[in-house]
């Protein structure tokens, strides 16, 4: 495994492995972060994440990189930069009514 | 004329004027005279089959088929030497009772309904007598529990007597049995109809097994298995041994079939413990205990008993002849203490019919048989002659049945007295009246079936105690019919208020009473005083029935017989004289006497134990009353109330728990729903990811 | 080992520090500003890849859009030095439970993906190689004619997506007309 590791950038696991560590500290930031923008950073760091996977695999394919890969990164792209704007839209509209981002205030859907 | 023909009409002119009359009593007057003429078609009919008839005779259809197994229940008519003299007797004493009650009930506000629930109780016991086999028997024998039920509880509306005043002022000064809290004529005719279930419980269950043993015997050959013919020769071929139940096979099965449907003849016969419905039954009016307390539904156990003679074990006989003898005797005790008038008749009737069965359980060998159908048709007369009596008397003293208010009647009321006088003189097996010869009979044979035990050697000391039974219940039925027919007939009166405006009935039940006084004389039944003369025509009618497992009876040495019943005679005629003459004396010869010792016999140890004894009632009223009523009954209602609605364990609180734990399951999942949005999030994606983790890593 | 091999490691060194801030850092801005770096690495590791095209877009749109976005939504906070929000102890272990079992199911689904190892599928090309000669397949004249020609519909619903999310924005911060 070791020469794996030395190998660098022409092997497809460090890609791998890179994208599974972005995407574990983005669910340890989703589930632990008070703040409201904080959890969207960990959002994006998911969607990273995968676009990260999407073109490692789309380069490791075959002789030529895929294509394909990198039109669905673009995809992914595009949809979190939506994604991003409406969030921060109701980011701000929660400010509006609570006056606070701090999610363990924002808590009129708890269940007792 | 076709019999079976004749026969439909006695079972169907009363179904008519019953069916009729339920609908229109209140409104059509003259239900009366429909029920007499129905009566007289039918006896008219059961004469002419009586004389003309010869041989068995019958028809039966079918009427519940298993289709398959050949078995095709049947209903129909049997005539044969033992349905047509009993038809007689219920559809003869039937007229006769319903020209009495014509007299007795005038202006009784509920007059037409007693009319048409009597024919249907007639109807109901034409149809038991008449059964061709084992099921019409039983649909008919609960139909005669519903006529029962319909005529005990005749005055529904009658509070219970502890709390009727008339009753409370009219009743005996020692009554202490009843349980008077208890007592009303719906009580009354409920516990009958409910006594008499659990005895058909028993018949039911017999008659299923009966069915089944027959039907499963490799030689049926389809048809009624029920049915007498068949049921006889297959138990007669072996059919027993060819099934098991319980662990029983061969005798021990077919005595426990034959005891089985004698249940349901004990609870019908009052035989003991099923007697307690009987004096009960005394709040209907008295005509309808005349009719169904001592010649038909009553009878109709000792008549089941006697039909399923060729099928009953000697085991099972010699059951019978103890409880026979056991109630023939607890209730001869009773009736020596009780101050009623009714109440007398009453456990007079259970000791009689104790008497029917000892005499059936001795055997045909003993003559048994011949001996218990005797008495039943005897004693039915008689005592239907002694209910109507009763009711002549009761009716002219405006209702009150105190014996302690009776007395010097017979100068009043002569006719009444000569009647009754005969037929106490009968009840008391006094060489002349009909009962001499068939009570002396059952002793008898009783005697004769201890004398074969000691030919075969065995069951000896099992015979003598029926018969040491019968013996001393002899003389206390001696003494206390005599006493009752001295109380209020002889002697000084007692109360002269009443006495003055005692009368005779009318003449029709004048002409009823002394008719069947006549027929109390020994003479009608067998042709001559000699009570043990053979040639009569009853011969052929209490000759024992062949077939089944009896095979072909054989009878006595006629020297063995003639000296068992001439020291039968013996023996019961001392008895008798004994009991009477304590009675004349203790009532009427020497009264002041009478009333002290009667007094220290109450009062004093040890004989006030035996006396609280037997005025209770042996306390088996009240044992029954708080086992099942108070016990079963109220508080059995009550733990299931509890069991169902109360607090604590209960199937409300099952209820209620369920919800309960519905309830904390849902409190429990609301910590789930905190309002935390990272929360949320956390515990999906870590349980999504979980998942995947162990799936990934069990991937290889 | 080439300039390629070595440039590597930082940049992916550069990404991992970038996430850990933005996933631990209290100070709000400092979160942002780490993301900011990862999105940076991100765009340079998509330059390893042979996606030059999609590490320009990411540049534009991830690090000059959204990081923007993200530091204007920071203003927003009350807390933006982090001093009073603090996740709870639970909320921290539900985090790093959730954390652990992701890693694991992503590490092993990529350690099961066959060819890892030792016999690489690919040839190894430098980013200069790409330059000369022919049009390569990861050309934006490429990516362009697959936009429009195979993945035309998905093109065009994106293009309805964006309308979409547009207006949705302006009508969630619209004030509401009494």
């Amino acid at each position: 495994m070791i020469d794996v590791f030395l190998a660098g950038p022409d092997r497809l696991l460090p890609y791998l492995l890179l994208a599974a560590v972005l995407f574990s500290l983005g669910v340890v930031s989703v589930a632990s972060r008070r703040n409201a923008v904080g959890y969207l950073m960990g959002i994006e760091l998911m969607l990273n994440a995968a676009n990260l996977d999407f073109v490692a695999y789309g380069r490791f394919r075959g002789a030529e990189p895929a294509a394909e890969a990198q039109v669905a990164a673009l995809f992914v792209i595009a949809l979190a930069a939506a994604e991003a704007a409406v969030a921060l839209a109701l980011v701000y509209a929660v400010f509006r009514n609570f006056r606070d981002v701090d999610l363990d205030k924002i808590r009129t859907l708890n269940g007792d | 004329m076709d019999p079976a023909l004749l026969s439909l009409f006695c079972l169907g002119a009363p179904l008519v004027v019953a069916i009729f009359g339920a609908f229109a009593w209140r409104r059509v007057p003259g239900i009366d005279h429909l029920s007499i003429a129905a009566q007289v078609v039918g006896t008219l009919s059961a004469l002419v089959l009586a004389v003309s008839a010869h041989s068995a005779a019958g028809f039966s259809l079918p009427w519940l088929s298993f289709p398959g197994t050949g078995i095709a229940l049947s209903l129909g008519v049997r005539l044969d030497r033992l349905s047509i003299p009993m038809l007689l007797v219920v559809q003869g004493l039937s007229l006769g009772v319903l020209v009495f009650s014509r007299w007795y009930l005038k202006g009784d506000r509920f007059y037409g309904r007693f009319f048409a629930s009597f024919s249907f109780f007639v109807f109901a016991m034409t149809g038991v007598v008449l059964a061709p086999g084992l099921l019409q028997a039983f649909v008919c024998w609960e139909l005669v529990g519903l006529g029962s039920y319909l005529l005990i509880g005749y005055w529904h509306d009658k509070p219970v007597v502890s709390r009727d005043p008339q009753y409370q002022a009219d009743k005996p000064f020692f009554a202490t049995g009843v349980i008077e809290s208890k007592l009303s004529p719906s009580n009354a005719q409920f516990k009958a109809f409910v006594v008499n279930r659990v005895g058909d419980f028993g018949f039911l269950s017999g008659l299923a097994l009966f069915a089944w043993v027959v039907s499963s015997w490799s030689g049926f050959r389809g048809g009624d298995p029920l049915s007498w013919d068949i049921l006889f020769s297959a138990a007669g071929a072996g059919a027993f041994y060819q099934a098991s139940f319980l662990g029983l096979s061969g005798p021990g099965l077919l005595t426990l079939a034959g005891l089985l449907v004698f249940l349901g003849a004990m609870g019908k016969s009052a035989q003991f413990p099923f007697h307690i419905w009987l004096p009960d039954a005394m709040q209907g009016p008295t005509t309808a205990s005349a009719i169904i307390h001592a010649a038909t539904m009553v009878a109709a156990g000792v008549f089941l008993t006697a039909r399923i003679y060729p099928v009953l074990t000697p085991d099972a006989l010699t059951t019978i002849e103890w409880v026979g003898a056991f109630t023939a005797f607890f209730a001869a005790t009773i009736a020596c203490v009780q101050w009623d008038y009714k109440a007398v008749l009453a456990y007079s009737t259970v000791s009689q019919l104790g008497y029917m069965m000892l005499g059936l359980g001795a055997g045909a060998e003993a003559g048994g048989y011949g001996a218990g159908v005797g008495h039943l048709f005897t004693h039915a007369i008689f005592k239907c002659m002694l209910f109507l009596g009763a009711a002549a008397v009761i009716h002219a003293l405006h209702g009150v049945q105190d014996l302690g208010r009776m007395g010097g009647l017979a100068r009043k009321m002569p006719l009444t007295a000569i009647a009754t006088g005969i037929g106490t003189l009968a009840i008391l097996g006094v060489p002349g009246f009909s009962a001499f010869w068939s009570k002396d009979t059952i002793l008898a044979a009783a005697h004769a079936k201890v004398y074969i035990a000691q030919v075969a050697g065995t069951g000896e000391w099992a015979a003598r105690g029926p018969w040491l039974l019968g013996m001393v219940t002899a003389a206390l039925t001696a003494f206390y019919m005599g006493r009752q027919w001295l109380c209020a007939f002889a002697g000084k009166p007692r109360d002269m208020h009443l006495w003055e405006h005692a009368h005779d009935p009318d003449k029709a039940s004048v002409v009823v009473i002394l008719a069947l006084a006549f027929l109390s004389l020994q003479a009608v039944w067998t042709g001559s005083l000699n009570p043990f003369g053979s040639g009569s025509w009853l011969d052929g009618v209490l000759r024992a029935p062949g077939g089944g497992i009896l095979g072909t009876v054989q009878a006595l040495p006629e020297t063995v017989e003639h000296y068992l019943h001439v020291g039968t005679m013996l023996w019961a005629l001392p008895l008798l004289i004994v009991g009477f003459a304590a009675a004349v004396l203790l009532y009427v010869a020497l009264p002041n006497m009478g009333y002290r010792t009667a007094d220290w016999l109450r009062r004093d140890p040890p004989t006030n134990l035996v006396w609280q004894f037997l005025a209770n009632l042996w306390f088996v009223d009240r044992a029954c009353d708080l086992l099942f009523a108070e016990g079963l009954g109220r508080r059995g209602g009550e733990a299931v109330a509890r069991a169902d609605l109360g607090s604590g364990p209960s199937l409300d609180g099952a209820v209620d728990g369920t919800a309960g734990i519905s309830v904390g399951l849902g409190r429990l999942s609301n910590l789930l729903q905190s309002g935390r949005s990272q929360f949320y999030a956390g515990w999906s994606l870590l349980a999504l990811f979980g998942a995947l983790a162990i799936f990934f890593l069990g991937v290889r | 080992m080439n300039v390629s091999a070595l440039l590597f490691w930082p940049v992916a060194a550069l990404t991992l520090a970038g996430a850990a801030g933005a996933a631990f850092a209290r100070n709000l801005v400092y979160a942002a500003l780490s993301l900011g770096a990862c999105l940076a690495g991100v765009a340079g590791l998509y330059l390893f890849l042979q996606a030059e095209y999609v590490a320009v877009i990411q540049m534009i749109v991830y690090v000059g859009g959204i990081l923007i976005l993200i530091l204007f939504g920071v203003m927003f906070s009350r807390d933006v030095l982090g001093t009073s929000s603090r996740p709870t102890v639970g909320g921290r272990v539900l985090a790093a439970a959730a954390g652990v079992a992701a890693s694991v199911s992503t590490v092993r689904l990529a350690l099961l993906v066959p060819g890892l190892r030792g016999t690489g599928l690919a040839e190894v090309r430098s980013p200069v190689d790409s330059w000369i000669g022919q049009i390569s397949t990861n050309s934006p004249f490429h990516l362009g004619s697959l936009l429009l020609d195979a993945w035309l519909v998905p093109f065009l619903v994106l293009g309805v997506l964006l309308t979409v999310v547009l207006v949705a924005a302006l009508g969630l911060v619209r004030k509401d007309a009494a």
